[in-house]
This record gives C-alpha cells, sequence and structure tokens, in this order.
C-alpha cells in the first residue's frame, strides 16, 4: 500500500507549494512588547486572536481552541512565530524530507506512480509473462521530468510486440501517463477515457482519477507566468477546468474509499482555486479543517493551503459561512489598511455592520459574535467602552480554551484604554487560569505594563509577583528602574546572577551618566572582583529582536573596574575619575576623562539611552532625569572654561570637533552646534594652541 | 584609511551646505530602479521585463526546522533578460548536510543553457556581532558553489556603523555583494541615514535594498562611493492584491 501513502504524500506539495509566508516582505520577526498589535508584526504573535497575529496562528487558534502548545514549546514565552506553535502542536516526525526533484510539478507523481503501475502489472490477471515484463521493463526506462517534453518515445515503441487484450490496455495506459507527464494533455485523456471501461479494476479506477488530473493540468497550461505566479481564474482553460471538476467528483462518487480518494480531494480544491470559485473552495476548506484527518495533512499545512489559496480572495468578498474563516478574515480585516503608494486602493478596515451581517454563520461557536464586535469596537471603532459592555467580566476561571482567554485578554485592554483602576487586580486574577505555555506571557506583559504605567514598577520585583518571565523583568530594570530597586536587586539572592548583574550593570551605568559620583564609588565595590568585561553589553534578549541565534553571555560588569584603554591624554582607571569627580564634579582633566572612559568603551549613542515607544515595555518616562552626561556638553563646559589649562582645553577643542568626525554627524549627545562653530573650535585650537598635540593631530573639522 | 581620508576632503568641501536643500523623501517607485526582489506570492509586475536583475526568493530554511529546504517557488523562472539570482532565505546557519546540496542542486536547475544563473544570494539577517561566525558558515557554501556562480548576501545596516572591521573584510574575501536593507517589513528604517555614513568604510561591493513605497531619500554623494552598485526594491503586492499572512 505504499504508493497510496505515495499519493497522498504528493499532496502535501500541491498544499504547501505556493506559500507567500513572508508576505510582508522581508519578514522581521520582530518583537514589539506590547500587547496591542493591530497590524502584522512577524514574531508579535500572541496566545490570543488579534489582528496583529499571522492570519495563519488566529485560524489554528480558532480550530485548536481547547489544547495548548504541549512540552515542546517553551515555557516563560510571551511571543511566538507560526512555526514555533504549529511545531508544537503538531512536531514533524524526525527524518521526513518532503523536498523531491519534481515537488513542484506533476513529476512528483512518476515514482510512486510507477510503483503502483508495475504492482498492478504484477497482479494482473490474464497477462503472459512475457507481456508483463516488457510492461515494467518500459514503465521503469521512462524517466519524464515535466519540463522537456517528448521523452520516452524511444522506450514506448518497445510495447508494440505486446498482443494480449489486458497487455494492451496496460500499454495504452502507459502512452497515456506518459503523454501527461510529457504535457500533451489532449492525448492523456483521450487515452484515459479509452480505459474506464477496462477490465482490471486497477486501470478502471486509475484512468478515472487520471483523466480529471489531466483535465486539470491542461486548464492551467496558460495560467502561470514566467516566474510561476497564477495570473487569475480568467487565464484558466474553462472547458477544461469544468472536466476537471466533473471528473473527480465522479471518481469521489464511484470509489468513497479510492486509492486516490485525499488526491482527489486536495485536487478538486485546486480546480476550485483555478477556478476562481470561491463559494465551492470555502466549503471544501470549512470541511476538511473539522476532519483534517481525511486529507493526509497536518492541520498546519492544511492552514497554510487555506493561507496561500484562499485568504486573499476570501477576504474580498467573505463568501462563506464558515465560522472560523469568517473570523480569521474579520481579524485580518481589522489591520489598518495598508497600500504602498498610499493612494485611494486601501480597502477600508471591516466595519461593524459588516460583523453583524456574519451573526447567524458565527452562532455555532458561543462567544465568537461577540468577540468580534467587541474586538472590532476596540481595534478599528476606537470604542473600548462598548467591548467591555460586550465581553463580561469571566477573570477567575482555571483554565481558558483560546478563545475565552481571547476574550479575557480584549476586556482587559479595554480596561486599560478606558482607564479603569480595576484593570491591575483583572490581569492578577487572570494570571492564575492561564497557560503556562504562552497564554501566561500575555497576562504577565499586560500586568507588567500596567504596573509600569501605575508607578509601581517595585511590585514587580516584589517577592510574591507574577511577573516571572526573565524578559520582561529585565526591559524594565533597563528603563524604568530607579537607584533604589536597581540596588536592591543588584544584591537581592532571591533572584538569579543575571538578573542580579544586570540590576548593578545598569545603576552603575546612570549613576555615571547623571553625575551620581559618591553612589557610584559606594555601589561600585558590589562588582565581584572576577567579572568580564567584554562591552559594553548589549542585551540580545530585549533588543535583539530579528536574530534567532544569540545566547545571552555574561554582564560585562568588569568594564567598570578594569577597563584601562587610553591614549595620549593618559587618563587614570574610571575609579579614580569617578573620585575626582565625586571631589570636584566640574573638574576639567575628570569630565574629559569621564568622556574618554564612556568614548573607548563604547557607549557614544549607547541603546539604553533610547528609550523604548511609550506603548511598550519600558516606554514610560526614565526614573534618572536629565540632562544625562554628553561628551559634547563636557567639552563645551571646559571650552567655556577659560582658566582650565592648556593641555584640557586643547584635547577639549580636539574632541569637540571629532564629535562631528569623520561625517559631520555628532556622536556626542548634547545640543547640536553648527558648522561654524566647529570652525571656530578648529581655529582656535589651531591659533591658540599651535604647538598642542592636538593642534597637530587635527588635520579638518567636519 | 586612504578611503576614509579622501572621503573627509570630499565632505570638507561640502562643509557649509545649506540644510534646507535636502529634498524630503520620496516614496519608492519601482518603475525608477532595475533591479528587484521577487518574494513568494508577490504578483510579478511589469517592470520585471525590463529588469537588469531579479532576486527571486526559491526557498527557505526556517529556524525550528533546520533539516528542510523548503521549496517557495515551484518553476524554474524563465527570464526575458538580466541577471538572475537564486534566493535563500535562512533562519539559521545550523543546516544539516541535504540542505545544502538540495540549494546546489537547484542551482543547476535554474542555470540553463539559453539563461544561466548569476548567483545564489543568502538572505539571512546576522547579527552585527555575529559576522565572524556568519564569514565561516559562508566561506564553507562558497567552497561548496560551483565558481561560474556569484555569491550575494543580504545585510544589515548596522554592520557598516558597528561590524568589526576584521570580520567585515573577512566577509568582502568571500562574497561578491551586499544588498543592505533599508527597510523592516514595509517600512523604511527610521533614522537610516544615521547608518548610511559609514557605507563608505565598507570593504566590499554592496547595494541598497528599498521596499516599493517606502520612504527613501538618497544620501548626498552616494552615487560617488566606488562600492555602491545602485538598489534593488523589494516589490510588495498592494493591498487589493496582498497575499495575507
Amino acid at each position: 500500500m505504499r504508493f497510496i501513502w505515495l499519493f497522498s504524500f504528493g499532496l502535501v506539495i500541491w498544499a504547501t507549494d505556493w506559500a507567500p509566508a513572508a508576505a510582508s516582505s522581508d519578514y522581521f520577526p520582530e518583537r514589539t512588547w506590547t500587547l496591542t498589535n493591530r497590524n502584522l508584526t512577524p514574531g508579535s504573535n500572541l496566545a490570543m486572536l488579534q489582528p496583529g497575529n499571522d492570519t495563519r496562528v488566529n485560524l489554528l487558534l480558532l480550530l485548536r481552541d481547547d489544547r495548548f502548545a504541549g512540552a515542546s514549546s517553551r515555557r516563560g514565552q510571551v511571543f511566538f512565530e507560526w512555526g514555533d506553535l504549529s511545531s508544537a502542536l503538531y512536531p514533524e516526525p524526525a527524518g521526513r524530507d518532503t523536498y523531491e526533484p519534481y515537488s513542484h510539478s506533476r513529476c512528483q507523481t512518476n515514482q510512486s506512480g510507477r510503483d503502483a503501475f508495475i504492482h498492478a502489472v504484477r497482479s494482473a490477471k490474464p497477462l503472459p509473462e512475457r507481456e508483463r515484463d516488457l510492461l515494467i521493463a518500459v514503465r521503469q526506462s521512462v524517466s519524464p521530468d515535466c519540463e522537456n517534453g517528448a521523452e520516452g518515445d524511444d522506450e514506448i515503441a518497445h510495447l508494440n510486440p505486446i498482443q494480449t487484450r489486458t497487455g494492451q490496455d496496460f500499454a495504452a495506459y502507459l502512452r497515456s501517463a506518459l503523454a501527461f507527464y510529457n504535457g500533451d494533455f489532449d492525448t492523456a485523456t483521450r487515452g484515459f477515457s479509452s480505459l474506464v471501461t477496462a477490465k482490471d479494476s486497477w486501470l478502471k479506477e486509475t484512468s478515472l482519477y487520471m483523466i480529471a488530473r489531466s483535465e486539470l493540468n491542461r486548464s492551467q497550461a496558460q495560467a502561470f507566468d514566467n516566474y510561476g505566479y497564477f495570473e487569475g481564474p480568467r487565464t484558466t482553460d474553462q472547458g477544461a477546468i469544468q472536466n476537471a471538476e466533473r471528473g473527480f467528483k465522479l471518481y469521489l462518487k464511484l470509489y468513497p474509499a479510492g486509492s486516490y480518494r485525499q488526491s482527489a480531494k486536495g485536487l478538486l480544491r485546486r480546480t476550485y482555486w483555478l477556478a476562481g470559485e470561491t463559494v465551492k473552495l470555502s466549503n471544501e476548506y470549512g470541511e476538511v479543517l473539522a476532519k483534517p484527518a481525511t486529507t493526509g495533512l497536518t492541520l498546519p499545512n492544511l492552514i497554510q493551503e487555506v493561507d496561500d489559496k484562499l485568504l486573499s480572495t476570501l477576504s474580498r468578498n467573505s463568501d462563506t459561512k464558515d465560522p472560523e474563516l469568517l473570523a480569521m478574515v474579520a481579524l485580518y480585516r481589522m489591520r489598518k489598511p495598508y497600500d504602498p503608494y498610499e493612494g485611494e486602493d486601501a480597502r477600508p478596515a471591516i466595519t461593524r455592520s459588516e460583523i453583524e451581517a456574519m451573526r447567524e454563520a458565527l452562532s455555532s461557536r458561543a462567544g465568537l459574535y461577540d468577540y468580534l464586535l467587541a474586538a472590532q469596537a476596540f481595534y478599528v471603532g476606537g470604542d473600548p467602552g462598548l467591548a467591555l459592555r460586550l465581553i463580561p467580566d469571566d477573570a477567575r476561571q482555571a483554565r481558558y480554551g483560546y478563545l475565552a482567554f481571547s476574550r479575557q485578554v480584549l476586556r482587559g485592554q479595554a480596561l486599560e484604554a478606558v482607564g479603569d483602576r480595576n484593570a491591575r487586580g483583572f490581569w492578577q486574577q487572570l494570571v492564575s487560569g492561564s497557560d503556562p505555555h504562552y497564554q501566561r506571557g500575555v497576562v504577565e506583559l499586560a500586568l507588567a505594563m500596567n504596573l509600569e504605567r501605575g508607578g509601581a514598577v517595585d511590585d514587580v520585583f516584589a517577592a510574591n509577583s507574577a511577573v516571572e518571565t526573565p524578559v520582561l523583568r529585565e526591559i524594565l530594570l533597563q528603563f524604568s528602574a530607579g537607584p533604589s530597586l536597581l540596588r536592591t536587586q543588584a544584591k537581592n539572592r532571591a533572584v538569579g546572577q543575571r538578573e542580579r548583574d544586570l540590576a548593578l550593570y545598569v545603576l552603575l551605568y546612570r549613576q555615571l551618566t547623571h553625575g551620581a559620583y559618591s553612589a557610584f564609588l559606594t555601589d561600585l565595590a558590589l562588582v565581584p572582583p572576577g567579572a568580564k568585561q567584554d562591552g559594553p553589553f548589549y542585551n540580545s534578549q530585549t533588543e535583539n529582536n530579528y536574530d534567532y541565534q544569540e545566547e545571552p553571555g555574561p554582564i560585562p560588569l568588569g568594564l567598570y573596574t578594569k577597563f584601562a584603554e587610553t591614549n595620549e591624554f593618559r587618563c587614570p582607571v574610571l575609579k579614580q575619575t569617578a573620585q575626582m569627580l565625586a571631589a570636584d564634579p566640574d573638574s576639567p582633566r575628570a569630565l574629559l576623562c569621564l568622556a574618554d572612559f564612556l568614548r573607548l568603551a563604547g557607549f557614544d549613542r549607547y541603546w539604553m539611552d533610547e528609550q523604548p515607544e511609550p506603548g511598550r515595555l519600558g516606554g514610560s518616562k526614565s526614573p534618572f532625569p536629565a540632562p544625562k552626561f554628553s561628551r559634547l556638553e563636557a567639552y563645551k563646559q571646559i571650552i567655556g572654561h577659560r582658566t582650565a589649562s592648556a593641555d584640557d582645553r586643547s584635547y577639549a577643542l580636539y574632541r569637540a570637533v571629532w564629535c562631528y568626525g569623520p561625517a559631520g554627524v555628532n556622536s556626542c549627545g548634547g545640543v547640536e552646534v553648527d558648522v561654524d562653530q566647529r570652525a571656530a573650535w578648529f581655529r582656535e585650537l589651531k591659533s591658540r594652541y599651535p604647538a598642542s598635540r592636538w593642534a597637530q593631530k587635527l588635520k579638518f573639522y567636519w | 584609511m586612504v578611503r576614509t581620508l579622501s572621503l573627509l576632503i570630499l565632505i570638507l568641501g561640502l562643509a557649509g551646505c545649506d540644510q534646507a536643500g535636502v529634498p524630503d523623501p520620496q516614496p519608492v517607485v519601482a518603475a525608477d530602479h532595475d533591479s528587484f526582489w521577487l518574494w513568494a506570492g508577490v504578483r510579478p509586475q511589469p517592470v520585471l521585463d525590463q529588469a537588469r536583475s531579479i532576486y527571486i526568493l526559491a526557498g527557505e530554511v526556517r529556524a525550528h526546522d533546520p533539516a528542510q529546504f523548503r521549496l517557495l517557488r515551484p518553476v524554474t523562472p524563465v527570464l526575458p533578460q538580466g541577471d538572475l539570482w537564486l534566493v535563500v532565505r535562512v533562519e539559521t546557519l545550523d543546516w544539516q548536510p541535504a540542505v545544502e546540496r538540495k540549494i546546489l542542486a537547484l542551482a543547476e536547475k535554474w542555470d540553463r543553457p539559453d539563461h544561466p544563473l548569476t548567483g545564489v544570494q543568502i538572505d539571512f539577517d546576522a547579527h552585527t556581532r555575529n559576522l565572524k561566525r556568519y564569514s565561516f558558515f559562508l566561506r564553507t557554501f562558497r567552497e561548496a558553489l560551483p565558481n561560474r556562480f556569484q555569491l550575494s548576501i543580504t545585510g544589515l545596516l548596522d554592520w557598516s556603523a558597528n561590524g568589526d572591521p576584521a570580520s567585515l573584510a573577512a566577509l568582502a574575501d568571500i562574497v561578491d555583494e551586499a544588498v543592505f536593507q533599508t527597510y523592516q517589513a514595509r517600512e523604511t528604517i527610521p533614522g537610516y541615514e544615521r547608518w548610511l555614513e559609514r557605507l563608505e568604510d565598507l570593504p566590499m561591493p554592496f547595494r541598497l535594498g528599498l521596499v516599493e513605497g517606502g520612504q527613501w531619500r538618497a544620501p548626498e554623494h552616494l552615487d560617488e562611493i566606488a562600492n555602491f552598485r545602485g538598489y534593488v526594491v523589494f516589490l510588495v503586492n498592494s493591498s487589493e492584491e496582498q497575499a495575507p499572512d
């Protein structure tokens, strides 16, 4: 029975060969660190229905409402990609290889068809041994590739001596099959048609199936452009596509348990797609999505097929009564309309009345209609109050399916949007019923944002905090934690070393760049003696939202204690610089050395100085008030300090000019100066300190 | 260093240029360009018929499934003219040996007597600090790739600003060109201008990748950078024919 499996296996390819998975251009899997994603952000899928999820994710959540991602998905994760979810729910068998040399063309069945043919010839009666051997030999000698036509004619000529009726039928089948692979569909259809009354039952069944397949291929001969893109139903041969539909239906009627039933069913979907029959196509999908086992495909593969073959048309006309498909399209149409040229083409987002028109079709899924109305009000209508009225509080359940969970999260989002003070308590209740795989991450993110915006970041780090996911805690330490919380966490033995080290690293950096030199010196003692100094630190867990491979590295606290790089200006180690600044915060030499530490250790334009966007976790106002130390401002201060030593002043002038080198763009922060000012500094260095090493080194200004 | 100095002189000559004279960014229009990326699910536009080069997504290697090469273009493209590049989207460098074999076999298939394949482009978002490992990976791939095919890579803008010069030089020895993406998803990266300042220092021929409909303003004197080879535009569908994700 191997060939049957192979035939259905071929279908996998039919199903997936047109995956436009990366419709969002380069598919940056960016994580947004916010709960409300109206637009597609690959990488920011959440375990709840939302317009910004991948449409495949939303459909899978709707269809596997009660099935949580199992042990293979990672706990404590907030965002995921489609592949993470689908492979967690449906692991691919190990070693399975879906790539075949002709997997993209009808030639994908050449090998399985050969095996089936040989098997049938061996079982056929009456068939003389000589003819049997000849048929098998000829079948084995042809290997069409579906790219170069007219292959195998010489081999087929060897069939001529065949005399018996059965032998001639098999020979006719072989000629038709080769015509099919060579693209001569007229000959193929004629040949297969002559065999539907054959005595041999395999020939009879297979030929009926092959007529439809031949007609299907005939119908699409002109429908794909040079790049393999389907040019639309109007380019499909209408007569042939109708024959194909009739043929597959007849086959399925006569052979409901036939060898090719899964293939025929799949090709019938392809037929509807090529014919532009959206209603029939969505009915087929509605049927097979409910019973994926009948297709020989996994649910993720079927969902991928829906995305490739149905969604683009369905999203224009919603021609379906299937509640899950309707909901997927409705969510998709809640995204902000997009048009690359910002013209009039962008189709408006879905309206309330369009969802109201779906009421009856959605009625079989309790809660779905209300959810979609509420989501439309929230994402499109800007009416969170309506969302609250539509979805009652139900945050105390022990567990949630994805739809019930989505309803509650949406209610929480609406509570936040209207500024309801019960939002925090709502999230705290919802935590306990959320599944640890993915669902809990959603609620933790919501709670973390609530606490941050409510000025209660300390609560995130309290002993009984529900916010356990490390990446959420790290974002808050980096951007929202003040000095006392950072110091507490730096010493907190109840948390892991990474969190302690990160808290200390952030604390020391902020103290150094916000003039808290004495406190810096006190806290510097917390740096462990063996700390590494490869830096500056870049947090790939919170910042690097597009690299798949980065492992968290050690936090280079040693930068603050060991970094000793300097130039001819000969600065001491940072600790001494900080001691000088603690004694005199305006000391020109110490300011220049602090600036050199920041410059040489790589802190110019440091990522930790760019607060996340206001709507995202960590995006509230920084607890370290401006001004942050800027090299340019320090140089200006020393240049303005007429009594500073010639050595210090000439170096400040040199460095100030270099702030704009080599491309005229300031890398030193602070208030910008124009090029005339840079020219004036350049001239002053040259004229007032002509003998200085800095005047001699500086050749240009920028 | 010589190059940097000549650039400084160039910029010095401009010091005093009036900022008000800089034009506003304009939407990227496909018809203004001659080189394109064609991704899976994107409708081929007529501009492709006159293209100088087309980078066509052929398949991908997904992070969660590094044993598979997933074919995303079921036909061998037939180009009327111009350079054809076979693009492989890569999420992980931990390929199984079979993946490389399949990509090489596909390259041979796309390389037709009447229209040879120009080369293979690896589309991997290698982070700046991982460039060394990426260059090892590319060296191995280059050795396996027949000499008649060129090797192109896509790159991130911050390589130019933050990439370790030794790693960039190692990459430059291996690849024939790099195409830098100035956009994320469909948006031009905010503040792209500041990355572009350092492009002069890139030790390899490069192009800049734009996204159709994205906002773009060419930095002044880009054309004077010796290694700059022009643009590649990522084509997108308009909202009516968009293949949703």
